[in-house]
């Protein structure tokens, strides 16, 4: 893992990230609606949109 | 003689089915045939000196074939010879013993002493047998008492012929 | 979770129209339902399960319909049974209807499939009906109040003593206290080798331009990953079997142990019986010896005091001894009459053959009995030769069968003190044919697992060999650029949340551990103490001796425990747990919940009841209680000025009972 990291990353878009992803899975507690493999693409969109994000 | 075959009736047959018949240990029992209670029988009539007549009270039977007798004749003739010469029921002079023992069997013309004389040699037979019938079963129960008197008797006759020192025995008894 | 109110129609024992309003204020939190056993106490909580998840554990639940309703409908015609709860969760409130009708047809009445109704009141008052899709409502409810943990808050008297044996409760109180947002955010992020997860996707994406020996090493990690997470199982799986035979090998082994003696008399005796047997055997032999000899010897044995005597007799007489042996009168005269001599000559009138025959008639019995006394003395003198070998061999035998005898009574005797001392204690044969049992399953187990940890360990080295191969060959294009971001960003969100979890989740035990000790000491006075483990599993330790063991529990103990355990739940529960992550915070807390509780005095002392009582309003934001009349008077005076709403249940028939509001 080590090999890849570098002190590029958003500090902006790591928490946004984070509130994104716990909130979509808060939600996903209570309407049980989407099941494992729904939510892993979820939360794949979240982290893809957000990197793309230009604000 | 001994060539015909011999009814034991009443008690004695009794005795005799009992000895050598009816009862048994692991199968076996205390004599083999009737005759051999007969030939004992003849013996132990002698020791005792004891006799007994023919029981017709009962209606009860013991046969010795003649095909017994055969095998054992002379044995049985030793025994008639025996008692003719030991038996003290009747009161004859030596001389008369020795020729009732020793022609009497061979005198064509006077066979009523041989019947006599047989007569006189089963009543020593039948008391015999009573005499045997006591001893060998008189207050035994289980297998292993029968078992026990016959060595018993046997060891007690011993010591009384080889002659005892019946003050040892009787301090040895006192002890007990 | 807060309750509102409670309406049943029809439902069992509650004919027409039944309503409560519970407590909800902040002070006054506890509703009373008084009522003693069978007035249909049981009924009112199973109306809570069965309007939540369809399920109510009551005799007969075919039929929830009242039954004189059912007696007295018309045939052909429908009655409804209706149970709808009102209730506010997060901020909103919530109205659950679940109804069943019931038809008469024929004189016999059956329930047509119940049909729910969830709708929520939004913030303008108005009511929206969620859309049913079966799943839907379900999830919805789920999410208010899962059924696993149902039995907890709907408190089944009977059921306090499965508390701490469940086994899946870590989930359940995971879920509770609010760490399965981070549970799940943790397991759909994943990691790389796991191809189902946000991670192994990113790293399934990566563009290998075709090399094929990238995409192949990826695919081998990916594979070996599964392998080793089934491997995982198996191994549990397999760990748990050994645990158990280890156990029942120390048990067996105790047992052997403690009954080794038992084994070595069990032997004993075996041996002692198969001598005796054996020499029995002998015995027969040798019985049948004796009686042989006895059968030929007696007769010459006995004899022998008459054989002195006889010799001694026919020593006196004089006897002449001419003549041959055994020949008599009878046999000479039956020769003669036969005419014809043994040697062959001609026994004619006049021959010289037949005047010596005649002549040794002279010396042959029964005139002549010399040679037949000669004879018999000699016969005599034989007849008892052996009488004292006959007598010798008897007595050998005897004595043989004399000293068996002892022998086989002395075994005898043995084998009757060894059989009582082996009366009552089992055979342990048995025991030792389950213990090599035991010990074989045990070596294979273990040649299992072994194989098990040796296949995960080349697994491992798989995935560890793949990896580098696949750090070396993956190519940097553009494309890949692109996602390796997004795996820096998606691995640097999956360290925060496992840290973050694995915090909280340790600050959580804890806590919830001190909560629960602080309501266990206040509803029992003495030196034991709750512990949380890793599983949820509850067990109470007692000091002794500045050591702390799981001590045994009494049932009054176990079911003070297991009210504390709930009541610390409920405590943890109220209680936000707040985490910051950025501008934003985020609310990972939990619902409150309430106590609906079915005569929980009923087992538990004076003083525990009032303890509790007292402990319970406290704790939960919201306390329903069904006391027994008898069981008040203790409650009541710890407990009245929290009281909010009193109803009292009264018992009409078996049919029919009613709830009064005071």
């Amino acid at each position: 893992m080590s090999e890849f990291r570098q002190s590029d990353l958003s500090e902006k878009k790591l928490n946004q990230m984070k509130v994104d992803i716990l909130k979509a899975e808060q939600d996903n507690l209570k309407t049980r609606e989407k099941p494992n493999d729904e939510m892993v693409d979820a939360i794949r969109k979240i982290i893809v949109e957000e990197v793309r994000k230009t604000y | 003689m001994f060539d015909k075959e011999y009814d034991i009736l009443g008690k004695h047959a009794i005795y005799v089915r009992f000895l050598a018949r009816d009862f048994k240990i692991n199968g076996q029992s205390l004599f083999e045939r009737y005759l051999d209670v007969y030939m004992t029988g003849a013996i132990f009539g002698l020791l005792y000196n004891r006799t007994a007549p023919r029981d017709t009270s009962l209606p009860e039977e013991a046969n010795i074939p003649a095909s017994a007798f055969n095998t054992s004749r002379n044995d049985c003739i030793f025994l008639y010879r025996l008692v003719m010469l030991l038996e003290q029921s009747t009161n004859v002079t030596p001389d008369e013993r020795v020729d009732r023992a020793f022609r009497d069997d061979a005198d064509e013309k006077h066979k009523d002493k041989l019947a006599a004389n047989m007569n006189l040699f089963h009543s020593y037979v039948l008391g015999g047998i009573e005499v045997l019938y006591e001893k060998y079963t008189d207050g035994c129960t289980t297998p292993d008492d029968y078992m026990e008197r016959i060595f018993t008797l046997m060891r007690d006759f011993q010591e009384e012929i080889q002659g005892i020192s019946y003050e040892d025995k009787l301090a040895q008894l006192m002890r007990a | 979770m807060l309750l509102k109110t409670l309406r049943m129609v029809n439902f069992r024992q509650y004919k027409g129209e039944t309503k409560v309003t519970f407590a909800c204020g902040k002070e006054r939190n506890v509703t009373i339902i008084l009522g003693d056993n069978t007035f249909g106490k049981t009924t009112l909580l199973q109306a809570f399960n069965w309007c939540f998840y369809k399920v109510a554990s009551l005799p007969n639940p075919e039929m929830m319909l009242n039954l004189d309703l059912a007696a007295s409908m018309p045939d052909g015609t429908s009655t409804d049974v209706e149970v709808e709860i009102t209730l506010i969760h997060s901020g909103t409130e919530y109205i659950l209807t679940r109804t069943q009708e019931y038809i008469k047809r024929n004189g016999s009445v059956t329930g047509l499939q119940p049909s729910m109704k969830v709708s929520y009141r939004e913030k303008d008052g108005q009511i929206e009906p969620i859309k049913d899709t079966g799943e839907r409502i379900k999830n919805v409810i789920n999410n208010i109040l899962p059924q696993d943990l149902s039995t907890y808050f709907f408190f089944d008297t009977e059921r306090v003593g499965a508390v701490s044996n469940r086994k899946d409760l870590a989930d359940s109180v995971k879920g509770l206290l609010g760490l399965s947002v981070l549970d799940n955010a943790i397991k759909h992020l994943g990691t790389r080798q796991n191809k189902k997860s946000v991670i192994g996707q990113f790293y399934g994406s990566l563009d290998t331009e075709g090399d094929s020996k990238a995409k192949e090493a990826l695919e081998r990690i990916q594979d070996a990953q599964s392998r080793r997470e089934v491997i995982s199982t198996q191994l549990d799986q397999v760990d748990s079997e050994i645990k158990h035979y280890e156990n029942r090998k120390e048990q067996l082994e105790v047992i052997l142990r403690d009954n080794q003696t038992t084994a070595a008399l069990q032997k004993k005796k075996d041996d002692l019986e198969r001598r005796i047997a054996q020499e029995l055997k002998a015995q027969g032999t040798m019985s049948k010896s004796y009686l042989d000899d006895f059968n030929t010897g007696s007769m010459h044995f006995y004899a022998q005091p008459l054989i002195t005597q006889a010799l001694n007799f026919l020593r006196e007489v004089k006897i002449d001894d001419k003549g041959i042996k055994d020949l008599t009168k009878i046999t000479l005269e039956d020769i003669i009459k036969r005419g014809t001599c043994v040697c062959g000559s001609d026994l004619c009138e006049g021959s010289e053959a037949l005047e010596n025959i005649r002549a040794e008639i002279k010396y042959v019995p029964p005139e002549s009995i010399g040679n037949a006394v000669r004879n018999y003395k000699d016969r005599l003198t034989t007849f008892s030769k052996n009488a004292d070998k006959i007598f010798g061999g008897i007595k050998t035998r005897y004595e043989e069968i004399f000293r068996s005898r002892v022998r086989i009574q002395e075994w005898n005797d043995e084998l009757e003190e060894i059989s009582e001392k082996i009366q009552g204690k089992d055979n342990m044969a048995k025991y030792e044919h389950e213990l090599l049992d035991v010990k074989g399953r045990l070596r294979d187990l273990n040649t299992k697992r072994d194989k098990l940890i040796r296949e995960d360990e080349a697994k491992k080295n798989d995935i560890e060999r793949f990896q580098k191969l696949y750090d070396g060959l993956i190519a940097v294009s553009g494309k890949n650029k692109t996602t390796m971001t997004y795996i820096r960003y998606a691995e640097e969100i999956y360290d925060w949340l496992t840290e973050t979890y694995k915090e909280k989740e340790a600050f959580i035990r804890g806590e919830l551990e001190e909560q629960v000790n602080m309501i266990f000491e206040r509803m029992y006075h003495g030196r034991r103490r709750v512990s949380i483990d890793s599983k949820y599993q509850v067990t109470l330790l007692a000091t002794i001796a500045d050591q702390e063991i799981a001590s045994g529990e009494s049932e009054g103990l176990n079911r003070v425990k297991n009210f504390a355990f709930i009541a610390g739940l409920v405590a943890l529960a109220k209680n936000r747990i707040v985490s910051h992550a950025g501008e934003e915070e985020i609310d990972l807390s939990s619902e409150p919940y309430p106590l609906v509780m079915d005569a929980p005095f009923s087992n538990a002392d004076e003083t525990h009841t009032s303890n509790i009582s007292k402990v319970l309003p406290e704790i939960a934001e919201q306390v329903v209680m069904f006391v027994m009349k008898k069981d008040w008077r203790y409650a009541e005076p710890v407990i009245n000025d929290r009281v909010g709403a009193m109803y009292s249940l009264n018992k009409l028939s078996e049919q029919h009972s009613v709830l009064k509001g005071d």
